[in-house]
């Protein structure tokens, strides 16, 4: 399976290099379409290198700080339904709430409420603690009925329960949960950037935007999806490594 | 008397963080003496709709409206590359890069650049839309159409079926659950995604209220604005989940 | 292996295999009816009704002829995957282990079913199954395997009469044959 599924694995990315690059040469989808080589030229310079580099840095930890109290706090809200029955439809329609809340609301007002360089982190963790809660709320859930009866014929209180078999089991499903929030973490903290930031992916991105600086705007989505990409593939070692612990 | 004390039961268990969040924003404001230019009052922003409601009626339409359209596209588009993929399994695992490439730029990242490509007018926001709809439809569908009942597929095999009529009958009907479920992620999305379009293109709807009422220092407006499009994301995510009971027909 | 002295995908492509599963393979989305009606479609024939019907009624579930799967207990499914295999007259019947998840009541019930739907369409079969009692109440021929590989070890006749009433099931020449197989299997 591996070997022959590496081929067109492969094939794609060869595909894709060509098609971006062919793209931009003929501009066939006008001039605001950079040829990949152009980006890379742009991005390997010292000095976009290094301002790229820099950029994704603050935008990457302000997102992990977002993905890490988001997660808590999903966490910890999906949990309180399981031990608290009686609150969870609430804590559901509130878990929704916050989740429709327009994330450039979210951004808006912590501009105004909030220290400079915070709102990339509370947006961040917005956008990422939703995502962790339905993960969370449903791998606590889907315990099987048979361990299930035997922790209550065994007498264990509902801490117990908690602690020793929904925690274990839902694991592997929180975690992949905290994996599909990472880009969205990445996606609140450049937007939040937006509002207050100076430095970071955000800025860079308007900037580019009002300069007209095309493939500086290539060169900044490309940083972008390349930091969203490596955190989901960490955050993938991550849940594989704890699946052959758990799962 | 009964049913209706029920009801009003049932909505209160579900909807006590409103009120909570209503009552928690009223002591801030308060407690905490926010001046009205940082935060208004809850009372505040329901006068300012209530004198508005023209104005918010018609930005909430233009939204829903440019919201509705990429959503039908980019679904539309997901499932129809979805089934085209599953005839042609070397494309499955040639598009897994583009796809993930795609899925990973962070769509307000994308925006300048699908704004410079289409222009900065309703096309781009709709295509913002389209764009945060298409993947995730795309993935779930592809994996929906795989996820056929045991042995249906031997049993397709053994009696012999074409292979249009293998997707039609067989893979077709099996990936309505995560069709349902890809609707329900794109109901909230597509209008958050429209809303930061047109917060950044200017086009008129929620999002553009909101951005004007920001750099004119409304804030009950810019506050209006934000909650009827929280209102909207919401409701429509909860459509969405009712339609959830089309999948149990689809399923054992 | 030949059939008929043709391999068996000429006879997939000519639509005569019948199967059923050990899961039923039921499609959730179609009623009992429409599920019958399936072969058909795929064999691009036009649905022969009277057909339908007939093996509707014969395996009991005439009533239920507009219920869903899911409203169907797991007796119910494996007779409508019967009918379905039944569908397009096949000139072999396979049956992989039908009633290997069901509960013995109802497998006893439903070997006493199979036994008349087949004397009724006299349908070449192949019975896969562990059940010994299922194999020897039901076969003409009883053909004992081993485990890996999968070898044949025995290959018994099974004389008893024709059409089998369940009186058979506590008569000593079925206890008798059933033994002989046990030991068989013991064996192998």
């Amino acid at each position: 399976m591996k070997r022959s599924a590496a081929g067109p694995v492969i094939g794609g990315v060869l595909v894709t290099a060509l098609l971006w690059e062919l793209i931009g040469r003929l501009h066939a989808f006008g001039s605001a379409w950079a040829p990949l080589s152009t980006v890379i030229a742009y991005a390997c310079t010292p000095a976009n290198g290094a301002l790229l580099l820099a950029a994704a840095v603050r935008t990457g930890s302000e997102a992990l700080a977002g993905l890490v109290i988001g997660s808590s706090a999903g966490f910890a809200l999906a949990s309180c339904a399981v031990l608290v029955p009686r609150l969870a439809r609430g804590l559901d329609t509130f878990a929704s709430l916050l989740n429709g809340i327009p994330i450039i609301a979210v951004a808006g007002v912590c501009a105004l409420t909030v220290p400079r360089d915070g709102t990339p982190v509370v947006v961040a963790t917005l956008a990422a603690g939703f995502m962790v809660f339905v993960a969370s709320a449903a791998g606590l859930a889907a315990t099987l009925a048979g361990q299930r009866d035997l922790f209550a014929v065994l007498g264990a209180s509902r801490g117990a329960t908690y602690r020793r078999l929904l925690v274990p089991c839902a694991l592997p499903a929180i975690l992949d949960g905290v994996r599909s929030a990472a880009p969205s973490a990445v996606v609140g903290a450049i937007i939040g950037e937006w509002f207050s930031a100076e430095t970071g992916l955000g800025p860079l991105l308007v900037s580019a935007m009002q300069n007209y600086a095309i493939v500086q705007l290539w060169a900044v989505a490309l940083t972008g999806a390349l930091l969203s990409i490596a955190a989901y593939a960490l955050l993938g070692c991550l849940r594989a490594a704890v699946g052959m612990r758990f799962g | 008397m009964n049913t209706a004390r029920a009801r009003a039961a049932g909505l209160l268990d579900r909807g006590w963080p409103v009120l909570l969040l209503l009552a928690a924003w009223q002591v801030w404001i308060v407690a905490a003496h926010v001046p009205p230019i940082v935060a208004p009052a809850p009372a505040r922003v329901f006068i300012e709709v209530g004198t508005n409601p023209g104005l918010y009626l018609a930005a909430a339409c233009a939204t829903l409206g440019v919201a509705l359209a990429g959503l039908l596209i980019g679904m539309t588009l997901g499932i129809a590359v979805a089934m085209a993929i599953w005839t042609t399994p070397f494309a499955a695992g040639a598009l897994t890069f583009p796809a993930m490439l795609a899925q990973s730029t962070p769509l307000v990242a994308l925006l300048p650049v699908i704004a410079r490509l289409l222009g900065y007018g309703e096309q781009t926001v709709i295509a913002a839309a389209t764009a945060i709809t298409f993947l995730p439809t795309f993935v779930l569908v592809g994996s929906g159409l795989r996820a056929t009942p045991a042995n249906a597929g031997d049993l397709f095999d053994v009696l012999g079926s074409s292979r249009l009529a293998r997707l039609v009958r067989l893979a077709l009907p099996s990936a309505v659950p995560s069709m349902l479920v890809a609707l329900r992620l794109a109901a909230a999305n597509s209008i958050l995604a429209a809303l930061t379009a047109e917060y950044l293109i200017g086009t008129f709807g929620l999002g553009r209220l909101f951005a004007d009422a920001q750099t004119q220092s409304l804030t009950p407006r810019a506050w209006a604005a934000g909650l009827i499009a929280t209102v909207l994301s919401v409701a429509a995510y909860e459509a969405a989940r009712r339609l959830a009971v089309i999948g149990e027909r689809y399923t054992l | 292996m030949r059939i008929a002295g043709a391999p068996p995908a000429a006879l997939i492509a000519s639509h005569q295999l019948g199967i059923a599963f050990q899961d039923h393979a039921l499609l959730p989305w179609l009623t009992v009816r429409e599920n019958i009606e399936l072969p058909f479609h795929l064999a691009q024939r036009t649905v022969d009704v009277a057909r339908v019907d007939e093996l509707t009624a014969l395996v009991g579930l005439a009533e239920f002829a507009g219920a869903r799967p899911r409203q169907l207990s797991g007796g119910m499914r494996q007779r409508v995957a019967i009918a379905r295999a039944l569908a397009l007259r096949p000139r072999i019947l396979l049956l992989d282990e039908p009633f290997g998840a069901l509960d013995a009541v109802t497998r006893r019930q439903l070997n006493i079913e199979l036994q008349r739907i087949w004397w009724d369409q006299r349908i070449t079969t192949v019975l896969v199954t562990h059940a010994i009692d299922e194999a020897v109440f039901l076969a003409d021929r009883v053909i004992v395997m081993s485990a890996r590989p999968g070898r044949i070890r025995h290959d018994v006749a099974i004389e008893l009469a024709r059409p089998r009433e369940r009186e058979i099931l506590s008569a000593p020449g079925f206890h008798a044959l059933s033994d002989e197989l046990a030991r068989a299997l013991d064996a192998a």
